[in-house]
């Protein structure tokens, strides 16, 4: 077998839990089979009321509580206030909670809704139930110091309960809105929209001058690096297909410069496990995505009230 | 010895992936248990937290009903016996875990009392600075209850992980311990209801 085309050619190998290797092939069986009856352990949980998908307005009255006027004042509110502070309040209305637990059910909504950004989001969601009779402020982990649980029971019991036990749920929700608005202002600023392309700028230059001057390094280091921006998957995917893209153009800008050719020695680099490294890097699951820790929305605090 | 030189590589990659794959479960493990070791945080955070607010609270309730002595000895040692058994090791030793439980239950029953005696005192009831408490008393529990929720999934993720094969190998060899989960408590003392 000529010994200039096996290594040089071959593209970064793939994750070693491939089809060839029998041993692996069983003990990936083995581990299919107990994964997925780990996945008994944890049934996935039924709910009586979903959680409805992020909406793109301030106020979601599922309930139809709210006069018109009302709903497009409180939205234009809430829109303004997102885009002078970045602070997202949500209002909420639903009908029932159809035997869910009102804090159980809150929890599940702010951790879909993610009002706010940033790893700890600064942001509100004000729920009210008509068939209950409940309501709840549900704070975001960035809002906690600004919003604690004996303000919100506060503004619950002094702002919303009395408008809502005579019916006047516009009222109600209005002030209520008016009054976390109060308490959150101040506490952030609105910080402009970073570009995510810029954060990458400089590793991306690095890496590209790596890899045209040591390319199996370069290659290896492309991949790792996306893996772990991207996560695992996707990121290896990119990776290689970055890695390659770069490979070619490599080929090509040697080809125009007359300088390497590819008749009988291979240049320096190339030798050796060279072009195994860049694959090695994935395997086992051993690179992933870093320190992205659990990102909850919120921690469980607020208030509530029932009128 | 050319013959032999194929064998050598194949030998050789073979060690050199197992050696990857084997330091990436090991590495698995590693996350998940820190994880584990962060959701416990949490927990330890809002238990903490519960326990901060207790004296405030054995305050103001003296300011209405000094006579009421037996229910605030009670409160204030089961809090000085919760407070000891918050460590970071809990998680990992099935008795320490269920000594702690005991202890942040028998500190939710006492509590329970201590607001049931408040019931009779109106005034009491109205006074703002109880109603704040009560608000943050509130709160707490309902973090409680989240941050337990949120420690069992990680706790189970990180069991999962370790419990299956071939992980189960590396888990023993470096001393992995398995994590406790939060039981619901079956008896009657649930978290302190605040009723208007």
């Amino acid at each position: 077998m000529p010994k200039n085309i096996s290594k040089r050619t071959r593209p970064p190998a793939p994750l070693p839990r491939s089809n060839s290797d029998p041993s692996l092939k069983n003990r990936g069986r083995a581990f299919a089979f107990l994964f997925a009856a780990s996945l008994l352990l944890a049934p996935p949980a039924v709910h009586a009321l979903e959680v409805p998908d992020k909406p793109s307005g301030y106020v979601n009255d599922y309930a139809g509580l709210l006069t018109a006027s009302t709903r497009q004042e409180l939205e234009n509110a809430l829109s303004d206030f997102d885009k002078n502070t970045s602070t997202q309040i949500l209002v909420a209305l639903f009908p029932s909670l159809e035997g869910e637990a009102l804090e159980d059910f809150t929890q599940r909504l702010i951790e879909r809704w993610r009002p706010g950004s940033g790893e700890n989001p600064n942001g509100v969601i004000l729920a009210v139930f008509k068939n209950d009779r409940a309501v709840r402020i549900e704070v975001g982990y960035g809002l906690e110091g600004a919003l604690p649980d004996a303000l919100a029971f506060q503004i619950i019991h002094q702002e919303i309960l009395p408008a809502f036990a005579g019916g006047d749920f516009d009222g109600g929700v209005a002030r209520g809105a008016a009054a976390i608005m109060r308490a959150t202002r101040g506490e952030y600023t609105a910080a402009p929209k970073k570009d995510p392309f810029q954060a990458h700028a400089p590793a991306a230059f690095f890496l590209f001058i790596l890899a045209m001057m040591l390319p199996p390094l370069g290659y290896a280091l492309i991949i790792g690096y996306c893996m772990f921006v991207l996560g695992p998957g996707p990121g290896f995917i990119t990776g290689v297909a970055i890695s390659f893209v770069l490979f070619i153009f490599h080929r090509l800008l040697s080809k125009m410069n007359g300088g390497q050719t590819f008749s009988g020695r291979p240049p320096r680099y190339w030798s050796g496990t060279g072009g195994g490294f860049g694959g090695g890097s994935g395997s086992g699951g051993g690179f992933s995505g870093g320190g992205f820790t659990g990102g909850h929305a919120g921690g469980g605090g607020g208030a509530s009230g029932r009128w | 010895m050319r013959k032999a030189l194929p064998l050598f590589f194949a030998v050789f990659a073979i060690f050199f992936f197992a050696g990857f794959y084997f330091s990436g479960m090991y590495n698995g493990l590693v996350r998940a248990e820190e994880n584990v070791k962060k959701a416990w945080s949490q927990v330890e955070n809002v238990y903490q937290r519960r326990l901060d607010l207790i004296p405030n609270l054995v305050e103001t309730v003296k300011g209405y009903a000094a006579h009421e002595k037996n229910t605030f000895t009670e409160v204030t040692q089961a809090r000085s016996k919760a407070a000891g058994t918050l460590t970071a090791d809990v998680i990992n030793d099935p008795d320490k875990f269920a000594q702690f439980q005991a202890a942040q239950n028998a500190m939710s029953s006492a509590l329970s009392r201590l607001l049931a005696v408040v019931e009779a005192y109106p005034n009491l009831k109205a006074n703002q600075n109880f109603l704040t408490l009560q608000a943050q008393l509130e709160g707490t529990e309902n973090r409680i209850a989240v941050e337990r929720g949120r420690y069992n999934e990680a706790a189970q993720a990180f069991n999962v992980r370790l419990k299956q094969f071939p992980t189960n190998l590396i888990g023993g060899m470096f001393g992995f311990h398995a994590k406790e989960y939060f039981k619901a408590d079956a008896a009657a003392s649930a978290a302190p209801k605040v009723q208007f």
